[in-house]
C-alpha cells in the first residue's frame, strides 16, 4: 500500500511576521552628471578599487567638472571594508550626488 | 554588498552597483529583501575581475560607462517580481502525493538539499511543536538575505523534513536563534568562499538526545548529529533563500558538517560553552561559518611535541588565508581546534590548562610576514601588515620590524582559538577548522528546555 501525504510549506512567508518591510523607492535620478560629486564605494572584492578608479577616469573624460570621492563604506570603516548602514550618513557628510559601488564578485 | 546600494538609495542618493556577471540574481534578491523597488545595476563582464590586470580592467570598464551614466540619470525599470514565498497560512496543505511524488515536488521547487525529505505533514509538525512550549507563530527572527521570518512553526517543518526527532526541537530552536543573530551574519555565508556552518553542541542534552561526541564524530551515522545539521541547511534554503546561483554563490562549497558535540565527560578542561560565557553544565549551541576542516594530523610523545605539531598545522591552515590579516572581514576570527580526549589529556597531565595551550599556540603558530603581505596586496595594491598596523587595525605584534621574513602570528590573540575535545578517545590526532570573521561569526545560544505544563 502506498501512503499518501498531505504536506505543508517549508518556505518562508512574509505574512508570518507582523514586522512590516520597509519599501524603498529608488532615489530621483540626476538631471545630468555635469558638475556632480560622485562617491566611489569599494566593498571587499578583489580589484574592485581598480575598477572604480578606471570608471572614474572614463567618466572624467566625458565630464571634466565631475568630482569623485573615494568613500569609506560606513562610519569608522576604511575604503574596501565590509559596508554598514552608516554609509548613508557618510554620503550626506560628503555631499555626494550619486554613487558607484563595486559590490559583488 | 549591494546592501550599500539600498542604504544610499534610501538616503536619496542614486547608486549603481557594479557586480560581476553571474551575481545579478543574488543582488536582486538582496534588493527585494531590502524593500528596494529596483536596483541600479551594471554587470561587469567575464572573465573574473580578480584575475585581470590593471590594464585589462581599464579596458573592460570602458564599455560600461554609457550604462552607468544612463542609470544615474534615469529611474530604473521596476520589474514585476513573481512571489516565491507562500502566503497560504502555515497549516495549509500545499501538496499531496505519495513519498516519491512529495519528494519530486520538493526537489522541483528547490525546497530540499537533494536528499529525500521526510514529508512535513500536519501530524509530523505538530509532534515537533509538542516538544516546545513556544507558540508555532512565534517569530524567532528574520533571516537575510530574503529577510523572511523564521517562525517556530517553520523550524518544526524544516526539522521534520531533515529527519530530526521531535525531541530535538529545543536544539533546533536554539540554532535558529543563533542563525538570525546579526553576529552570525548569515547573509554573508553565501559568498564565493563557500562557507559552511559548523554547529558545536555542549551540555548534557548531547547524551540525552543521542549525539555522538566520540569516534567518527564528523561522520554521518548518528541520527542526531547529521539531521540537526541538515536542518540548518534546509532552514537556510527555505527561509534565507540559499539556492545555488542565487543567495548561495559558493565557488565549490561543501556538504554540511555533522554537529560537533563536545566530549565533555572525557575532557580534562571546562567545555567550550564555559569559554563562551555560559555556566558549566549548560546546554548550548555555537554556530560559526567555517571553510574546511583539515586532515586529522598525528602528534606524539611529550606535550611540547604535540603542541609543536599542532602549532605548525594551525600556522599552515590559518596562514593560508588572509582573514586574520585582513580586517575587512570583521577583524576577528574563531578557528576551532579539535583535540581528542587522549591529546588533551596528555597536555593536561603535563600541566597545561586550556588557556596555556591557546597561549602556546599563539606564540608558536607563526608565518613569515610576506605570506600575509602577498595576500593583502592581491586585494589592495600596496596594502600590507605594516599599513594595517599603522591605521590601528592590527596590533604592533604584526609589524615589529620591516623585514618581510619576520615571523607574525596567525591569530589576533590566544582567546580567538576555540578548543573542542571530541573524537575517538584514544587516538592521537587533532584538526583545525578555519573560520571566516563576520562571514558566519561565532554565535552561542543557550538551549531553552520547555517548561513542563502544570497538571
Amino acid at each position: 500500500m502506498i501512503s499518501n501525504y498531505e504536506v505543508v510549506s517549508p518556505i518562508g512567508d512574509a505574512s508570518d511576521a507582523s514586522i512590516s518591510k520597509n519599501e524603498t523607492v529608488c532615489a530621483e535620478p540626476l538631471d545630468s552628471l555635469a558638475g556632480k560629486k560622485i562617491g566611489l564605494v569599494w566593498t571587499v572584492f578583489a580589484n574592485g578599487d581598480t575598477a572604480l578608479r578606471a570608471i572614474a577616469q572614463h567618466l572624467g573624460a566625458l565630464y571634466s567638472d565631475l568630482e569623485f570621492v573615494e568613500m569609506e563604506p560606513g562610519q569608522g570603516l576604511s575604503w574596501g571594508d565590509h559596508p554598514d548602514a552608516s554609509i548613508a550618513d557618510l554620503a550626506r557628510q560628503h555631499g555626494i550626488d550619486g554613487a558607484i559601488i563595486a559590490a559583488g564578485c | 554588498m549591494s546592501r550599500a546600494t539600498i542604504w544610499l538609495e534610501e538616503a536619496g542618493v542614486p547608486a549603481v552597483a557594479v557586480v560581476c556577471e553571474g551575481f545579478k540574481k543574488s543582488a536582486d534578491l538582496v534588493a527585494r529583501a531590502g524593500g528596494l523597488s529596483a536596483m541600479r545595476l551594471v554587470e561587469y563582464p567575464l572573465p573574473n575581475i580578480g584575475a585581470q590586470t590593471r590594464d585589462e580592467i581599464f579596458e573592460t570598464s570602458l564599455p560600461l560607462v554609457d550604462e552607468l551614466v544612463s542609470l544615474l540619470t534615469h529611474s530604473p525599470k521596476v520589474e514585476a517580481v513573481s512571489a516565491k514565498a507562500a502566503t497560504v497560512g502555515p497549516r495549509a496543505i500545499v501538496f499531496q502525493g505519495n513519498l516519491e511524488e512529495v519528494n519530486e515536488h520538493f526537489q522541483e521547487h528547490i525546497w530540499s538539499d537533494g536528499l529525500p525529505i521526510v514529508p512535513p505533514t500536519l501530524e509530523t509538525v505538530d509532534a515537533f511543536l509538542a516538544c516546545t512550549d513556544r507558540s508555532g507563530g512565534e517569530v524567532i527572527g528574520l533571516l537575510p538575505p530574503t529577510r523572511l521570518p523564521a517562525t517556530v512553526w517553520k523550524v518544526a517543518v524544516n526539522g521534520a523534513m531533515a529527519g530530526c526527532r521531535p525531541q530535538f526541537m529545543p536544539v533546533l530552536l536554539a540554532i535558529a536563534e543563533a542563525a538570525v543573530d546579526p553576529g552570525f551574519g548569515i547573509e554573508n555565508v553565501g559568498s564565493t568562499a563557500g562557507i559552511t556552518p559548523l554547529i558545536i553542541l555542549n551540555g548534557p542534552i548531547g547524551k540525552q538526545l543521542g549525539f555522538n561526541s566520540g569516534q567518527g564524530v564528523l561522520r554521518p551515522e548518528a541520527r542526531a548529529n547529521i539531521t540537526v545539521s541538515r536542518f540548518l541547511r534546509l532552514l537556510m534554503v527555505n527561509i534565507a533563500g540559499y539556492r545555488i546561483g542565487e543567495a548561495d554563490m559558493a565557488t565549490f562549497g561543501r556538504n554540511y558538517y555533522p554537529v560537533l558535540a563536545e566530549a565533555e565527560a572525557e575532557s580534562p578542561w571546562s567545555p567550550l560553552s564555559v569559554d563562551r560565557g555560559f555556566a558549566g553544565g549548560a546546554n548550548v549551541v555555537t554556530i560559526m561559518g567555517v571553510d574546511s576542516i583539515t586532515h586529522s594530523f598525528l602528534t606524539q610523545d611529550p606535550a611540547e611535541n604535540h603542541l609543536r605539531v599542532i602549532a605548525r598545522e594551525v600556522a599552515r591552515e590559518l596562514g593560508g588565508s588572509l582573514l586574520v590579516a585582513m580586517e575587512r572581514f570583521g577583524g576577528r576570527v574563531a578557528p576551532v581546534l579539535g583535540l581528542t580526549p587522549l591529546v588533551s589529556g596528555i597536555l593536561a597531565k603535563e600541566g597545561y590548562s586550556k588557556a596555556d595551550v591557546k597561549q602556546w599556540i599563539y606564540d608558536h603558530a607563526l608565518i613569515p610576514a610576506k605570506q600575509f603581505d602577498e595576500q593583502l596586496a592581491r586585494i589592495s595594491e600596496g596594502y600590507n601588515l605594516a599599513a594595517s598596523v599603522k591605521k590601528g587595525a592590527l596590533s604592533e605584534r604584526f609589524a615589529l620590524s620591516g623585514d618581510p621574513e619576520r615571523l607574525v602570528p596567525v591569530l589576533h590573540d590566544p582567546d580567538e582559538l576555540h578548543i573542542v575535545v571530541c573524537g575517538a578517545p584514544n587516538r592521537n590526532r587533532s584538526f583545525i577548522a578555519g573560520q571566516f570573521g563576520n562571514y558566519g561569526g561565532a554565535v552561542s545560544k543557550k538551549i531553552r528546555m520547555p517548561v513542563p505544563k502544570k497538571t
